[in-house]
């Protein structure tokens, strides 16, 4: 007995750092898995507020590329104006406001920290739960997807960039029906991604553009993601492998939206029902 | 008190420093190899004849504070508590001539400068081999882990002593 007690005497040092070592990686274990909420993260409102203040001073340097940036979606809104089409058929099809009810809303916001150097990316951004960010609610840009929300705080939340090891979506070709999963592979650099899980059979060319397939009901349907850069087979099986360049340039990440699917509290109330 | 003072101002200074001048660096096509860190610079310089305890929860909570910044989940945490841990076995090595009680932080003013760069150099190469092992979390990857250990550790520790050059000023003697 006495001489255990002299051996915790005199490792008492060791044993404190075994200690402080155990308690880090509670907290790293934790906070490994994205869907947990975590305790340590940029959306809290110390270092939100700091980064906030940062980004106040910084936004003057992005004004020009935020300029281009808002007069090409300008652009693109006016061109989806119905003023612009002619009628070519005589066929009527009526099309009531009653016809269509609103699925998807989007919520402006301001990326206040951008990452890329690691091989988890993640953003904070200026909104948080005064706007009714909840979890997992997409991140577009006029561009494209640019992420998915992780945790939020009253006025600041995390991202998971696209960016991101863990970050799977289902993703489609614009014109084609087969899907795959959208994943950023270890040889993938900074703004580029993978398609996995497509078959070979479906032709799928050089310079396609491929979008959200919309399943999953965090993303709209035929949300842009990037254009088809080359071809790859998958070893061992019959699927392809896409390697993308995407449409949004994560090394300049200002304005974005978050996208509110409205009916998401339906499907989760029903899934709840279903698995009680 | 004056000390503590001093080193409630330096750990903030620094904090911000990594987070807001180091972090935004870009690096180029070098990014996925180096990360340079500063705020290490904390811990060793961090007065001598503060109990080691002390030392180990204040490595852990500037590693917190780091972490909440960089949203890196705690692994800075865990490098900062292991380099705390090493320093005390290499101070009662480093000194030797000058008498122990004279000084109360080790700078590269009253330190030998090749000793005090092998000291900073052999515990940030621990921090960062530490580091990127927690960040990958794989063996598998030994060579590329080994590779950012040794570019990170050689850049940082030129960074941090001469950022001492710059900031630390020379004790009357």
């Amino acid at each position: 007995m006495k001489n255990l007690f002299l051996f915790f005497n005199r490792t008492k040092f060791f044993m404190f750092f075994i200690l402080l070592q155990l308690i880090v990686f509670t907290i790293i274990s934790r906070n490994s898995s994205y869907q947990q909420t975590s305790i340590l993260n940029s959306s809290s409102s110390i270092s939100g507020w700091m980064y906030q203040q940062k980004k106040s001073v910084s936004d003057y340097f992005n004004l020009r590329k935020e300029n281009e940036i808002l007069s090409e979606q300008n652009a693109l809104l006016k061109q989806e104006s119905f003023n612009n089409y002619s009628i070519v058929s005589d066929n009527e099809i009526l099309i009531k406001k009653e016809t269509y009810e609103r699925q998807y809303s989007f919520q402006p916001s301001v990326i206040i920290q951008n990452s890329v150097n690691k091989r988890k990316n993640i953003l904070t951004m200026n909104i948080g739960r005064n706007k009714e960010v909840k979890q997992e609610m997409g991140v577009v840009n006029s561009r494209g997807i640019v992420g998915f929300t992780l945790n939020s705080s009253a006025h600041y939340s995390t991202i998971m960039s696209l960016m991101h090891e863990d970050f799977r979506i289902p993703v489609k070709p614009l014109n084609d029906s087969c899907v795959g999963v959208l994943t950023w592979l270890k040889q993938d650099k900074i703004n580029e991604i993978s398609v996995k899980g497509i078959p070979s059979y479906f032709n799928i060319k050089k310079g396609d553009t491929i979008v959200s397939q919309g399943g999953s009901g965090i993303f709209p349907k035929g949300e842009f993601v990037g254009v088809v850069k080359t071809i790859q087979q998958e070893a061992g099986n019959n699927n392809q492998v896409l390697k993308l360049i995407t449409f949004v340039d994560f090394n300049a990440l200002n304005h974005v939206f978050v996208v509110k699917n409205i009916y998401q509290e339906e499907v989760d109330s029903l899934q709840n029902i279903e698995q009680n | 008190m004056r000390l503590i003072l001093l080193n409630i101002v330096r750990f903030i200074f620094l904090v911000l420093l990594q987070v807001f001048v180091i972090n935004q660096i870009n690096l180029g096509f070098l990014a996925p190899y180096i990360s340079l860190v500063v705020y290490v610079s904390f811990l060793l310089t961090f007065p001598i004849r503060a109990s080691k305890y002390v030392t180990l929860l204040v490595a852990l909570f500037l590693g917190l504070t780091i972490d909440m910044f960089l949203n890196t989940n705690g692994i800075h945490a865990s490098a900062c508590v292991l380099l705390a841990f090493l320093r005390p076995f290499l101070l009662s090595r480093l000194q030797t001539d000058s008498p122990m009680d004279e000084i109360e932080e080790l700078t590269v003013f009253t330190e030998d400068i090749q000793k005090y760069t092998l000291y900073i150099f052999i515990l940030i190469f621990c921090f960062f081999l530490w580091l990127f092992l927690l960040e990958e979390f794989s063996f598998s990857k030994i060579p590329l882990i080994i590779l950012k250990t040794i570019l990170s550790t050689i850049f940082s520790t030129l960074l941090i002593i001469l950022g001492q050059y710059l900031l630390f000023r020379k004790p009357k003697s």
